[in-house]
């Protein structure tokens, strides 16, 4: 104890919330007896304007120097309650918040035993903060850059915010062009707003941007550093075209040595492997940077070192490079956003509907390229029979709500689902039957184009589908895949014969989300999408300082919620670089170097790698800024050499000693 | 490798052809199968009508036995495999019932022990495994265009496999160098019991699973379940008569094809009982 302890207790009634059940009354009347405590109250709402004046006219009037407030989680006022009492002169961390809402009133039923655990809390709270002492906030500097990893519709809505208030971005993207999923996409609901025509003007400002350094066929090997102050490793592929010198005219595609459709080296990733690709290409039309790519594992001359090289011949401004090498860029940004997108479930893991085995069963984005007039058909539907069909069967939540594949809503099928019904009736005239447990169409404007959708006769059909096959009971079957399905509206069991399948596949996190989770130390949820700070208040944050989430990697999204994602994390990148400083919480740990015998048992523990080893000392040290403060090292260090700021072993010693002369009834 | 044996009462009293390709298999396989003594019935699909209790007691009664000869016990019935399954995993997660039911066990002196349960094609892949059945049956199956058959049972609700579209049998019989055929309806109901009643329901759902294996042109269809294989096996006849389409096909029980395929005679695999008579391919076209 510094100083004689002049203690303020204040008991929240938090509507009826805690008063419901404790008696806050006699609390603060138990606590007024406590020793060292000069005034003790209750109130209505402690965190109102009002509850924080009390507090800060007791400080004046009865000069105390610690208080206790006793209310809710301190993860939701502790901030109230330390700048109330900073507003009146004293030290914020000579505040201490008894929890007595979650671990008392909710979860204690009889009024007595709660009122008794209540009084205990505080007695606790009381004996611990006496040994609290004052601490200052640490403030570091902030790098006015930003990292933004993905570019699809989500990455490149961020990256133009950030850019556009004057900040440069890196806009780093595995793929050779920037676009993502919705660069397939032929039309989106539930305007029918032709994909490419809102696109592609925003792909275009991300290339020419001045703030903006498009990093694209590149991917983040390393990260390190703290909020502010990140310093960041990106592998660049070689693409063996010269960036700067390419103009994206096709000339050296169109001579490539190979010539036959059928014997392309690889299925094309654009489209989703419906065609092949040269080991030379452009990904697609609109792509950005409009830059050819060569694929190594594809190009004959990359391969075996021998080949005509009719492409380097075409090219009238010699960008082909086959010695270009990987390169390592080194970036350093005070913000990162991460926008990696979705990849939609594998189909082969429901047999029953197969895909993959039927050709004529395919997965909705295959069915999005086959719409997009830049697609292998140029927006013809036509199987993969070559036959145009004339009923089409759209399933919908295919590993979605399903407790065998993934639990969770993907969100996006129900309206996708509508809008295919309306582009394939449009294009072949086919009858259209769809599927579906529960048709959820809650956006703005949702609901009424599954009116209109409805309308246009699709056949909406309420019920899970069984199974998909090919054996044929009757006639009318013959060649047909029969959908097989419970009519939960009808109560009864149909088969639907038809001529072609589409399957809308549950969403999942991108290929490698869980590694980039662990390179940028964010928290994933059980599904492995990354975890937002808080659900409601904190959407956008993740659990690490300094990074935000954006669009599907936080979880499945359609376009409108990625954008505003995006843009909502571009807002938080801005106002964190903005203000110029980070203020560090003084929770942080420190070494007792006398104590400290070298063991560095402590260093491999810290899951921030904050603690570093003084060599020529031989002590532990602890670097302030990357410590968070989770006390892993003081409560491993055998020689008790560590201690904690506000978790120090006399202040926590105290509050257990307080928690147990309470129920001692002492 | 020692099972406790639990043979069931169809397969004694129906199909003691199949029982013999069972135990023959697993002599050849060095599996040694120890008939649990004074075993009773498992209780079938009628008993848990009358009685949830008589219902567990019965296969507990079973299990109880089995766990005296070995921690694993040989179940070729898949109805008897649903039940001993079933008393298993109610009296792990109802511990009232539990209580009850092992109650009643001590009383005449038995003790409860959890066994594991076991079907023959459990018994090959888990213990025998893949690779050294593909090694001691050199192909003998080549050119035998095979439809695996599962049926209702094996697979659902407890299974290690695919509960809608299983493929232990699939990897068995294409390691043995058969052509496996595309089935889709390898887990569709035979018609079970209803085909017992004369329901023309449940012989239609019989008919459409030989239909689609003649379609698909099968040379055999293999089942691991002998109520299975009585169904395909004894009405082509009478569906011949009532849809007038030709559905012969032979049926194997899973032990019966792959006694054969590992070389063993058709007698002690009671292949020669079959109704509709099955031969291997080496021996097709005069060879």
């Amino acid at each position: 104890m510094v100083d004689e302890p002049r203690i303020g207790v204040y008991v929240c009634h938090c509507g009826r919330n805690i008063a419901g059940v404790v008696n806050v009354a006699e609390v603060a009347e138990y606590a007024s007896k406590l020793p060292g405590v000069v005034v003790a109250r209750d109130y209505m709402f402690m965190c109102s304007q009002g509850g924080q004046q009390l507090i800060q006219d007791d400080i004046r009037k009865y000069r105390l120097n610690r208080i206790v407030v006793a209310s809710c989680s301190p993860n939701l006022h502790e901030k109230t309650f330390r700048r109330a009492a900073k507003g009146a002169g004293l030290n914020p961390y000579n505040v201490h918040m008894a929890n007595i809402r979650e671990q008392v009133a909710w979860v204690t039923e009889d009024p007595e035993e709660a009122t008794e655990k209540a009084k205990a809390l505080v007695r606790g709270a009381v004996e611990r903060v006496k040994h609290h002492e004052p601490l200052e906030e640490k403030k570091v500097p902030v790098k006015d850059k930003v990292l933004i990893v993905g570019a699809g519709i989500a990455g490149i809505s961020a990256a133009l915010v950030c850019a556009n208030a004057g900040k440069t971005v890196y806009l780093v993207e595995k793929e050779p062009s920037i676009g993502g999923m919705m660069a397939r996409f032929d039309k989106t609901f539930p305007t029918l707003d032709c994909a490419s025509c809102i696109l592609t003007p925003k792909m275009n400002e991300v290339a020419s941007h001045p703030n903006i350094k498009l990093l694209t066929y590149s991917e983040v090997v390393d990260v390190e550093g703290y909020v502010g102050n990140f310093k960041v490793k990106i592998r660049k592929k070689p693409r063996y075209i010269k960036e700067d010198l390419c103009i994206g005219c096709g000339d050296c595609v169109e001579a490539c040595v190979f010539k036959n459709p059928r014997f392309y080296p690889k299925p094309d990733e654009w489209s989703l492997g419906l065609k092949r690709r040269k080991p030379i290409y452009i990904p697609f039309p609109q792509a950005v940077p409009r830059v050819a790519v060569i694929d190594p594992e594809a190009c004959v001359y990359l391969k075996y070192g021998k080949c005509a090289q009719t492409c380097v011949k075409a090219c009238s401004r010699n960008a082909i490079d086959f010695t270009q090498k990987e390169e390592i860029i080194d970036v350093e940004v005070g913000a990162i956003i991460l926008a990696t997108g979705y990849k939609t479930l594998d189909l082969r893991k429901l047999p029953q509907y197969g895909y993959g085995k039927y050709p004529n069963v395919y997965s909705a984005p295959e069915v999005e390229v086959l719409l997009n007039a830049s697609g292998p058909t140029g927006g013809e539907v036509v199987l993969r029979d070559g036959r145009k069909p004339e009923s089409i069967a759209i399933i919908h939540c295919v590993g979605s709500r399903d407790e065998k594949y993934k639990k969770y809503c993907s969100r996006i099928c129900c309206m996708a689902a509508l809008k295919l019904a309306h582009l394939l009736h449009e294009r072949t005239g086919a009858e259209i039957y769809e599927f579906y447990i529960d048709m959820r169409a809650f956006g703005k404007g949702y609901e009424e184009f599954y009116r209109r959708v409805a309308g246009e006769g699709v056949h909406l059909i309420r019920g899970k589908v069984s199974e998909i096959t090919d054996a044929a009971l009757t006639p009318e079957e013959e060649g047909k895949l029969i959908v097989r399905v419970e009519d939960t509206l009808a109560g009864a069991i149909r088969r639907i014969p038809v001529d072609m399948v589409v399957l809308m596949p549950a969403l999942e996190p991108a290929v490698g989300s869980r590694e980039l989770a662990k390179l940028f130390g964010v928290s994933v949820d059980e599904n492995s999408w990354f975890m937002e700070r808080h659900p409601k208040l904190a959407p956008v944050a993740s659990l690490t300082d300094g990074v935000f989430l954006a669009g599907c990697a936080q979880g499945p999204k359609d376009i409108p919620d990625s954008v505003m994602q995006a843009e909502g994390a571009a807002g938080q990148a801005l106002a964190l670089i903005d203000k110029g400083y980070v203020e560090l919480e003084p929770n942080i740990a420190y070494v007792d170097e006398e104590k400290c015998s070298g063991c560095r048992i402590c260093v491999g523990l810290c899951p921030f790698g904050a603690i570093e080893f003084d060599e020529e000392r031989g002590k532990a040290r602890i670097v302030e800024a990357l410590c968070k403060g989770c006390g892993t090292c003081a409560a491993s260090c055998p020689s008790a050499a560590i201690q904690q700021n506000l978790f120090k072993d006399q202040q926590v010693m105290a509050e257990i000693k307080g928690v147990l002369a309470a129920m001692r009834g002492g | 490798m020692k099972y406790a044996y639990y043979p069931g009462c169809t397969m004694k009293t129906s199909y003691p052809h199949v029982e013999k390709s069972i135990l023959a298999l697993a002599k050849h396989l060095g599996v040694n199968l120890q008939e649990i003594e004074d075993w009773n019935c498992c209780g079938a699909a009628e008993v848990v009508n009358i009685s949830m209790e008589a219902s567990l007691i019965l296969p507990a009664r079973v299990l109880s036995l089995a766990s005296r000869i070995s921690d694993k016990v040989l179940v070729p019935c898949t109805e008897c495999l649903y039940n001993l399954k079933r008393t298993l995993i109610t009296l792990e997660e109802r511990p009232s019932l539990r209580e009850k039911i092992v109650g009643a066990l001590e009383k005449k002196g038995l003790k409860w022990k959890p066994v594991k349960i076991y079907h023959p094609i459990d018994m090959v892949i888990k213990d025998i495994g893949v690779e050294k059945i593909k090694e001691m049956g050199k192909e003998r199956l080549k050119g035998l265009r095979v439809v695996p058959y599962y049926g209702c049972l094996l697979t659902r609700p407890w299974g290690d496999d695919h509960p809608l579209y299983p493929t232990s049998m699939d990897e068995i019989f294409e390691a043995l160098g058969a052509e496996i055929v595309d089935y889709p309806l390898k887990t569709k109901c035979c018609g079970a019991a209803l085909t017992a009643s004369g329901d023309e329901r449940g012989l239609s759902l019989t008919y459409h699973l030989l239909r689609e294996a003649k379609r698909r042109k099968a040379d055999v269809i293999v089942v691991p379940c002998t109520l299975c294989q009585f169904n395909l096996e004894v009405f082509q006849n009478r569906i011949k008569e009532r849809w007038g389409e030709d559905v012969s096909i032979p049926v194997l029980y899973f032990t019966q094809l792959l006694g054969l395929a590992l070389g063993l005679g058709e007698e002690e695999l009671g292949v020669d009982k079959l109704l509709v008579p099955f031969k291997m391919p080496e021996r097709r076209g005069g060879k």
